[in-house]
């Protein structure tokens, strides 16, 4: 089985979290530990970056949709960038596409 | 699966987020609500509603689950399946002939939003035709990278036309079994129906 990673920055008030690996029920305790800290931190802007991601489950599908329920309670934007193909088909099969705020990945300039 | 009046059936196949007492619970909940909801919902998509308004009102936590409901009504010789389906993989439809489908439209998985989107489809199966209902403990099996996915499953289903349901069910089980490299990573269920030939 493959790893997990979880990789974050703030820059310019907004938070990025890049999801590498698989998310599942032994992951997702750190990846939402992660969004947590932002969301304590304060930031306005949580970006999900799902593009590294090979794998989500059931688990890692409740994780994304209780970080969008607490930023739509607590008035905070969640941005996901969706992931490939078998990533976002789980999104896709549970109509979540159109429920959930995805938007096209940042621009990276200065990607190393 | 079970008897609603004479000649009509309601099936249903699911799968809840998670494990442990929680997941048991909504399972428990899941059972008896749709249970209930049958006797006076014809409409799948009605019986899948009563579960996401249940599960709302009892957890509020994005605890989910997916579910695929069927109606069957058997008339003479025809065979007329409704399907609707929350969040759940679509049921496959494998004719006779080794003809492949899916039945019904994608739907939102349940027990998050308060207006789910939900439909009914009907499909007509003839003799020989079968239903396949599974989770997606299925096509997530992996043997170290690869995935056993949708494609694969179409390929074994195409090669088990003609044959019973438990057949069927077995061989798509080996399969899935005898695929994967290490323990299980998901619970599987299967559930296969056939109008008999």
């Amino acid at each position: 089985m493959s790893g997990f990673e979880v990789r974050s920055e703030v820059r310019n008030g907004v938070a990025t979290v890049v999801l590498a690996g698989e998310l599942d029920l032994a992951s997702a305790p750190d990846a939402e530990r992660r969004l947590l800290e932002f969301e304590r931190m304060g930031v306005g802007e949580i970006v999900l970056d799902m593009r590294p991601l090979e794998f989500l489950d059931s688990t890692g599908l409740r994780m994304v949709l209780a970080a969008d329920s607490r930023a739509r309670g607590e008035g905070r934007r969640l941005c996901l960038v969706p992931g490939p193909d078998p990533v976002h088909r789980v999104f896709r099969l549970a109509l979540l596409d159109h429920r959930l705020e995805f938007v096209d990945p940042p621009k990276e300039a200065d990607d190393a | 699966m079970f008897e609603i009046d004479a000649g009509h059936w309601a099936a249903v196949i699911g799968d809840v987020v998670g494990k442990g007492p929680a997941a048991a619970a909504m399972m428990g909940l899941a059972r008896y609500t749709i249970r209930t909801a049958a006797m006076s919902e014809t409409r799948p998509s009605r019986i899948l509603g009563t579960l996401n308004e249940a599960i709302l009102r009892q957890a509020g936590d994005q605890r989910f689950c997916t579910a695929c409901c069927l109606r069957i009504l058997r008339r003479d010789e025809d065979t007329r399946v409704t399907v609707s389906s929350g969040g759940h993989p679509l049921p496959i439809v494998l004719r006779a002939d080794g003809t492949l489908g899916t039945a019904g439209s994608p739907g939102t998985l349940l027990g998050v939003f308060e207006d789910p989107t939900l439909s009914d489809d009907a499909v007509d199966l003839g003799p020989g035709d079968a239903l396949v209902l599974y989770t997606d403990g299925v096509t997530d099996e992996r043997r170290g990278e690869e995935e056993f996915g949708e494609r694969r499953l179409a390929e074994v289903l195409a090669g088990l036309a003609a044959r019973s349901a438990q057949e069927i069910a077995d061989a798509l089980l080996a399969e899935v079994v005898a695929f994967r490299s290490d323990q299980a990573r998901d619970d599987i269920a299967l559930l296969v129906l056939r109008v008999s030939p």
